[in-house]
């Protein structure tokens, strides 16, 4: 949790995490040049500039692949969550890597020729009607530019509406429903017999707070642990992020919530279901 | 989905269960990582042969050809045509055009590949004129005409500068030495894996190297005349009747070469024969 304009928060396990990441890129690194030397000896030695292009080209195909995998896995086994807490990390890393390959293969085909290397990137011969003619290089181009804005930019985020089942939610934990306007809103449940709805995305970098748990009385982020209290959705002075709310109300057996969600950071009465307070009764999830 | 009670929040100390599973998923990701990075820095293609020695200064003495390419024909004991070319990625032309037809003796750097080779010459060469010397000594055999599969490249690049010098990652800078006047030159793979190297002009005797840029690095099939001009052998070809192959050719890049067929073995040593 971090006061809004604080770029960077540092802390043993991103630490951890960041050791971990980048001490594999090396090790991935050192491994294809000392092969690519051991192997191709002699005559048919490669040179450096060539190993290198391969090296990080292909570091950068495992990295992203990697990357795109931990959504899904995260989503399949909540361990994986402190994989995607730093995720952000994985992804600058892997667009540098991908931005050296990109300097190294512009210096060694693009250059010293008789046209400028950004010209011969985007005159490549080819054709797209042809497999084997595709000019690939200036599609590289674009695939980089489109890894800068995936390092750059944070990852992605009525009526009265019958929420569903309420009773399986476990105390401390949420239900995130989607609405017709294709937001998500997460419905926690907290000292066992209080429901309070809020917007599903964290304004830290729009983790999914419906998968976050209540500690010490806030709704916790499970990416990066920021905080907001279920009551406003506001995070605690002197912490200045706040997130949309969503008003309940009970109608019959049903909870109803209101697809017209609130400004970020407005108190709503949170419902209080007396049914909830036999806590036994209620299946944790 | 499978849910973890103990709840991960960075600024916090880590829970145990999730320790524990990190202990045993980190060394997976790292081993995953280390054989992935072995498996393909083994599988990498063999770069060819070719040795760029551009720490190691040589003289030759020869007779020089401008047509279409710079070439110094009878260089030393073995009578070597040695390919002539510039810097970067850059024709020799310029420089070496007050030499035409003259015995000269010049300095540069050594590109070796097989029988091939070739020196880089740099802009401000010296370049001696051996007076002793005089006469063309060049004379072309035609040996016939013929077809061949193959892969298009620039000779500096595949002769050992860039490897590889070939295939369709090389593709952007085999097309820059050709706009920039480096010789072009088919690449083919016979039957029996040896590789086989043909210089490439107009059916005019002019340099084909622009017309032949945005044909290189693909498997293209052509035909032409063969001839023999000191050790290099040419083919003169109509650059727009260059055909791009299709089908499963297409796969084949790079180092494995387009072989030739049987019938275009045959006819090649047919038109040897006569």
């Amino acid at each position: 949790m971090s006061h809004r304009f604080v770029p960077v928060q540092w802390n043993n396990n991103k630490k951890a995490y960041d050791k971990a990441l980048w001490l594999s890129i090396v090790i991935y690194i050192a491994i294809f040049v000392i092969i690519s030397v051991v192997i191709h000896t002699g005559e048919e030695a490669l040179v450096p500039m060539t190993m290198l292009i391969r090296a990080f080209g292909s570091l950068g195909f495992i990295l992203l692949t990697l990357i795109l995998c931990i959504g899904p896995l995260a989503r399949i086994d909540s361990r994986f969550l402190p994989l995607l807490y730093n995720r952000r990390h994985m992804g600058v890393s892997m667009f540098l890597i991908v931005l050296v390959h990109a300097i190294l293969v512009i210096i060694w085909y693009h250059s010293f020729g008789p046209l400028n290397p950004i010209e011969s990137i985007f005159t490549s011969p080819g054709s797209f009607d042809n497999s084997a003619d595709v000019p690939f290089q200036p599609l590289g181009f674009f695939a980089l530019i489109i890894l800068f804005v995936m390092a750059d930019v944070k990852e992605s985020a009525g009526k009265w509406i019958d929420i569903g089942d309420w009773k399986s939610i476990g105390n401390n934990r949420a239900k995130t429903i989607q609405i017709s306007n294709g937001e998500r809103v997460a419905i926690f449940r907290y000292e066992n017999n209080k429901l309070a709805a809020i917007s599903n995305v964290c304004q830290h970098q729009n983790g999914p707070l419906g998968e976050g748990c209540i500690i010490d009385g806030l709704i916790t982020c499970p990416w990066h642990g920021f905080q907001y209290r279920p009551e406003d959705g506001r995070s605690p002075a002197p912490f200045t992020e706040r997130v949309g709310t969503y008003e309940l109300k009970m109608e019959a057996d049903k909870v109803m919530l209101n697809t017209a969600g609130l400004p970020d950071g407005t108190e709503r009465p949170v419902l209080v279901i007396e049914q909830l307070i036999n806590v036994e009764t209620i299946a944790n999830a | 989905m499978r849910k973890n009670n103990e709840f991960f929040v960075g600024y916090l100390k880590a829970p145990q269960s999730i320790v524990s599973f990190y202990k045993i998923v980190v060394p997976i990701f790292l081993l995953i990582a280390i054989a992935v990075g072995v498996w393909l820095s083994l599988n990498q293609q063999s770069a060819g042969k070719g040795v760029a020695e551009l720490s190691n200064q040589s003289t030759m003495s020869g007779y020089l050809t401008l047509d279409p390419y710079p070439v110094l024909h009878h260089v030393g004991e073995e009578k070597r045509s040695v390919i002539l070319v510039d810097r970067f990625k850059k024709s020799a032309n310029d420089l070496l055009q007050p030499y035409a037809n003259q015995w000269i003796t010049v300095s540069g750097l050594p590109i070796d590949r097989g029988d091939w080779v070739m020196l880089q010459v740099p802009a401000d060469a010296e370049v001696q004129v051996v007076s002793n010397k005089m006469g063309l000594e060049v004379s072309d055999q035609y040996l016939g005409e013929v077809t061949f599969e193959g892969e298009i490249i620039d000779s500096k690049c595949f002769l050992g500068v860039m490897k590889p010098g070939g295939g369709k990652v090389h593709r952007a800078c085999a097309r820059l030495c050709l706009l920039g006047g480096v010789p072009p030159m088919l690449a083919v793979k016979n039957q029996q894996g040896e590789r086989l190297g043909y210089l490439l002009m107009n059916e005019d005797g002019s340099s084909a190297s622009i017309p032949l840029s945005d044909k290189v690095a693909v498997p293209v099939r052509l035909s032409g005349t063969l001839l023999q001009r000191g050790e290099l052998q040419y083919v003169r070809l109509n650059a727009s009747n260059v055909k791009l192959l299709t089908g499963s050719k297409l796969a084949d890049y790079g180092e494995t070469l387009a072989q030739m067929s049987d019938e275009d073995v045959a006819m090649l040593n047919h038109d040897h024969d006569h």
